[in-house]
């Protein structure tokens, strides 16, 4: 029954220097602009701009490779030499990451890279092909992939987390992970206001431009100055609430031939990601280079009778700015399943041109497309695959081309 | 078997040599800390690198030391900015995040971070160059490195100490070091930047911008005054003065413009942040920030208090509370000139330029305004007729409830019916003003001379000779005598109103124990009504202004600001939180931890 069968194995150790600085253990003395009111390197003797050169980063003489550890056990098999299966699990644990670490600043020098901490990425591969031939005319491949990893910072010797506003590091957390704070949907009425922890320091007023209002997003009170849920909504109540890793990645390629019909079909998809909305994509009226508008998602705003909407009460662009900080309401589902590519094509027999007359030596009419389909939970118009999306993208293309080979 | 040991002995010895530091090559095409400043052009680079770091500004194009001078009883700044919230101590919402301290650590230490790293650096070179040369480059290094650390310890108190570049392993290790023994290394760096320029035969102000022996004598006195060392205050200023190198240039407002600062008549301006003609930037925006915005184009954010204006004495040489030629119906008349050269005020007529090009009647481009506050009209000089015109409708004016002394265009409140005019240059372009900001000038080391000898009750003919050369250039009458307490309380007040604006009054107020004092005062301005004027202050013992309840209610007051410093933490500003987050061994200062 196994016509082949493998079972290895493998572990190995690689460096890793990539910086944008070339010579981090020697920092150069270099120059930089003045940019008010941060000091550049030139001084204006005499009213004379003139040229000067200072240290402006932090050496690190200790820097070393960030170095990778990599093990992995697979198992390859055939079976009646037509199906073949390979596995694999794998781990590659970071040491030593390359990272810049903040310094106090009475150093008075850029921060310099170190190595910090450890990382790691545990997954697994599980692939499978097929390949028979039905009949003298038919012949099928289908190969079929899933695989998934997950990220996890270890450790990041001397600082808690490394903090890049709504994003952070931290260990036991996957790298740059959102930070920021829980939403419970939606205030229901002024009751709920009134009843609900106080948000961002505003109580319930009945000033309508002031504090939070019903329709606007309500935040969940987790912790506070003592770790504790404290009646406030405030810095303390955020937590890391999601990253764009993705999970349970798949994709599936067919290809059959029946005679002179060839079909080739690819999708692939991601089970399990997040994905956070801002700009004029979470906004209405949100503008940044173009004339403000509504995208035709946002008419799913709440009201009274929708409590259940997409969005928060319509407000003008700037106004409600409580909704738009960095929560979980705008970390939405972008898993997928796409269409990535069909083709289909008609070789024309050799032995027709020949009893036709036709003095062709060869030819081919084919009809394929490109993104044809995508089952997605993402808003309109926005590719699940883009990062942190907020619409002002170019859109995904759907391609179809219709052609026709011809050989003389 | 053997082929096989031998590979494998070629690739352990390639492994072993990865750890070598032979790997760890110096970059050819750039200046590496390891190979730069072999030479006097290397060095040259180096040092420029340090001036830079000793060009302070704030945001808005703002000289650091002028926007903490609105933190003292002398100025204000707008309402709700970094310097009006450390003005208003208790007041308001002074908080360890505050970005005017932040801005100063970080601009005070990597002044003397690039120091450290020039005079360690530049050892390297010591065969390449004369020594007349080096002494000179590493003494202007030390003038400059002391020049950080003084305003830190005048700021911060026990300073983040160290002389060296720091090794990575101490930079978060490091503690504090007390003032004391800071001052008494800068005493010897200062020494020896005085001999070293003395051995290139520096001239006394080498270049415009740059420092020299007696910024490295005056910048000693100052430290000394700091620790209340009035002996070698008096001791430095008294080499300064002996020296014949410098003087008091007669047009006092020369001193504030680019014309005057380059002609330095009689060497008064010693040490000046300069600012390039040849590029845009970076500017001086003291015109931008200070004109009143009945001018032109104008976004006046930082003016003259009362206190400051009422300082000045009477052109009799008495304070305002006892001169007979002060009429508080007419507080700008009968005043020592320092008054209308450092602020104007209701009536003066004003010359600003703030246009690039003509738009006649009024901008030729120059603009000729009188100041008023008091109706809604304005007064501008008509090019065509030579006349001023009267012109409806006046922001500035108090009756107006959008005026910036009231809500402001910007909605924030403004100053109290006073501008500053010390630093307009209307020869030039407000809005790419090149005029320097002075860091010292001849009459500091006057002033210091005078008030250590007084300290150190050494009241002779020289601290009357000293003092009044500043005073008799304004026109203000000799002093002849007094007790101590007496002449305390004058050389403090000639120093208030002849560097008003200039970045002395915080640590003055420092080290005289009177911030607390100073800054503890409602914020009042002009009287409502000239007609009906409020009354003149009284002074107490530090010769300060006191206002009473009747004076404060018929004095514009629309800030509804009192400032409050009373607690003894604001004797010194808080370590920015960061710092103290990553070293432990910083202790945050008292009062604000």
């Amino acid at each position: 029954m196994f016509t082949f069968g493998k079972l290895r194995g493998s572990w190995g150790v690689l460096g890793n220097q990539a910086l944008p600085e070339i010579y981090p253990f020697a920092v150069n003395f270099g120059t930089s602009t003045y940019s008010n009111p941060i000091n550049g390197t030139n001084n204006y003797i005499n009213n004379i701009n003139t040229l000067g050169y200072a240290l402006l980063d932090a050496p690190n003489p200790n820097i070393t490779w960030e170095q990778s550890e990599q093990a992995n056990i697979g198992l390859d098999l055939t079976i009646k030499n037509n199906l073949t299966l390979t596995a694999e699990i794998y781990r590659r644990k970071v040491d030593q990451m390359l990272l810049s670490r903040p310094i106090p600043n009475y150093v008075g020098l850029n921060a310099p890279f170190i190595n910090a901490g450890s990382m790691e990425n545990r997954g697994w591969e599980f692939s499978a092909n097929y390949k028979k031939a039905l009949s003298g005319k038919v012949k099928l491949d289908v190969t079929a992939m899933i695989s998934d990893v997950r990220n996890k910072v270890l450790t990041l010797p001397g600082v808690p987390f490394l903090d890049g506003g709504s994003i952070r590091t931290a260990p036991g957390q996957a790298l740059w992970s959102y930070f920021g704070y829980q939403s419970i949907g939606y205030f229901a009425d002024s009751n709920d206001v009134k009843n609900s922890p106080v948000q961002f320091g505003t109580a319930w007023s009945s000033n309508p431009t002031v504090g939070s209002k019903p329709g606007d997003v309500k935040y969940a009170d987790i912790s506070g100055p003592n770790g504790k849920p404290d009646g406030k909504v405030d810095n303390f109540d955020r937590t890391f609430i999601g990253n764009n890793f993705p999970r349970y990645e798949y994709s599936v390629n067919l290809n059959l031939s029946i005679g002179n019909l060839d079909i080739s079909i690819f999708g692939q998809g991601v089970g399990m990601r997040n994905n956070y909305y801002s700009g004029t994509g979470a906004v209405p009226f949100a503008s940044s280079d173009f004339a403000a508008s509504l995208l035709k998602h946002h008419k799913d705003y709440w009201t009274a009778s929708n409590p259940n909407a997409r969005f928060p009460r319509l407000l003008p662009s700037g106004s409600g700015g409580n909704n738009y900080v960095a929560s979980s309401h705008w970390i939405r589902d972008a898993s997928f399943l796409r269409l990535k590519y069909v083709n289909i094509a008609y070789r024309v027999p050799a032995s027709w041109f020949k009893k036709s007359g036709v003095p062709l030596s060869g030819a081919k009419v084919f009809i394929s497309g490109q993104n044809l389909l995508t089952l997605t939970n993402a808003w309109d118009g926005f590719d699940p695959e883009i990062n942190n999306a907020n619409a002002e993208f170019y859109p995904l293309m759907r391609t179809m081309t219709v052609g026709v080979n011809i050989n003389f | 078997m053997k082929k096989i040991s031998s590979i494998l002995l070629f690739t352990a010895v390639l492994v072993a040599s990865g750890c070598n530091k032979f790997l760890d090559r110096q970059p050819l095409d750039s200046a590496s800390s390891a190979t730069f400043m072999q030479t006097e052009a290397e060095m040259n680079l180096a040092l420029n690198g340090v001036y830079a770091a000793a060009f302070w500004q704030f945001p808005n194009n703002t000289p650091l030391l002028f926007a903490i001078e609105s933190t003292t009883d002398l100025a204000i700044k707008r309402t709700g900015n970094a310097e009006d919230q450390v003005a208003m101590g208790d007041g308001g919402p002074f908080l360890i995040g505050n970005s005017l301290p932040g801005t100063s650590w970080n601009q005070a230490y990597k002044l003397v971070t690039r120091a450290n790293i020039m005079l360690d650096g530049m050892t390297k070179g010591q065969g390449n160059v004369s020594a007349a040369r080096y002494a000179r480059l590493r003494a202007e290094a030390l003038v400059l490195r002391a020049w950080g650390y003084y305003h830190i310890m005048g700021w911060f108190g026990d300073p983040v100490y160290f002389r060296k570049p720091l090794d990575p392993s101490e930079y978060e290790t490091i503690g504090r070091t007390k003032v004391a023994t800071v001052v008494a290394d800068l005493y010897r760096d200062l020494d020896e930047a005085a001999t070293g320029f003395d051995q290139s035969s520096a001239a006394p102000v080498i270049e415009y911008g740059r420092v020299n022996k007696g910024v490295a004598l005056g910048l000693k006195a100052r430290l000394a005054m700091l620790i209340k060392d009035y002996a070698t205050a008096k001791a430095a200023t008294q080499t300064v003065i002996s020296s014949n190198a410098y003087g008091l240039n007669p047009r006092y407002t020369d001193l504030f413009m680019l014309a005057g600062q380059r002609s330095n008549v009689n060497r008064e301006l010693m040490y000046v942040q300069t600012y390039p003609t040849d590029i845009l930037n970076p500017q001086n925006w003291l015109c931008v920030l200070t004109i009143p915005r009945q001018v032109g184009t104008s976004q006046s954010s930082h003016f003259p208090s009362q206190q400051l204006v009422d300082l000045y004495e009477g052109r009799d040489g008495q304070r305002i509370d006892q001169s007979t030629v002060y009429n508080q119906a007419a507080p700008s008349q009968n005043r020592d000139r320092r008054l209308a050269w450092t602020v104007y005020m209701q009536g003066d007529t004003m010359v600003h330029n703030t246009a690039k090009s003509p738009s006649l009647p009024y901008v030729q481009p120059k603009e000729r305004t009188i100041f008023n506050i008091y109706s809604n009209t304005r007064f501008k000089f008509n090019w065509n007729t030579n006349q001023f015109n009267a012109v409806a409708s006046n922001i500035d004016w108090i009756g107006f409830l959008a005026s910036p002394w009231f809500a402001g265009t910007t909605g924030s409140s403004g100053g109290v019916g006073y501008v500053w005019r010390k630093y307009v240059d209307s020869t030039q372009y407000s809005w790419e003003t090149k005029t320097g900001y002075i860091n010292m000038r001849y009459a500091e080391i006057l002033l210091t001379y005078t008030e250590a000898k007084i300290e150190l009750g050494e009241t002779d003919a020289t601290v009357l000779s000293a003092i009044n050369a500043v005073r008799s250039r304004a026109g203000q009458p000799a002093v002849t005598g007094g007790s101590a307490a007496e002449l305390r309380n004058l050389v403090r007040r000639e120093r208030a109103v002849e560097f008003a604006g200039e970045g002395l009054r915080l640590i003055d107020l420092r080290r005289w124990d009177l911030y607390a004092v100073a800054n503890s005062m409602p914020v009042v301005g002009v009287s409502l009504n000239p007609a009906d004027p409020a009354e003149r202050p009284s002074f107490d013992a530090n010769g300060l202004p006191v206002y009473s309840a009747a004076s404060i209610t018929k004095r514009l007051k629309t800030r509804a600001q009192t400032r409050v410093n009373t607690n003894p933490k604001y004797k010194l500003w808080p370590i920015p939180q960061g710092e103290i987050d990553k070293n432990k061994n910083i202790t945050q200062n008292p009062g604000w931890q």
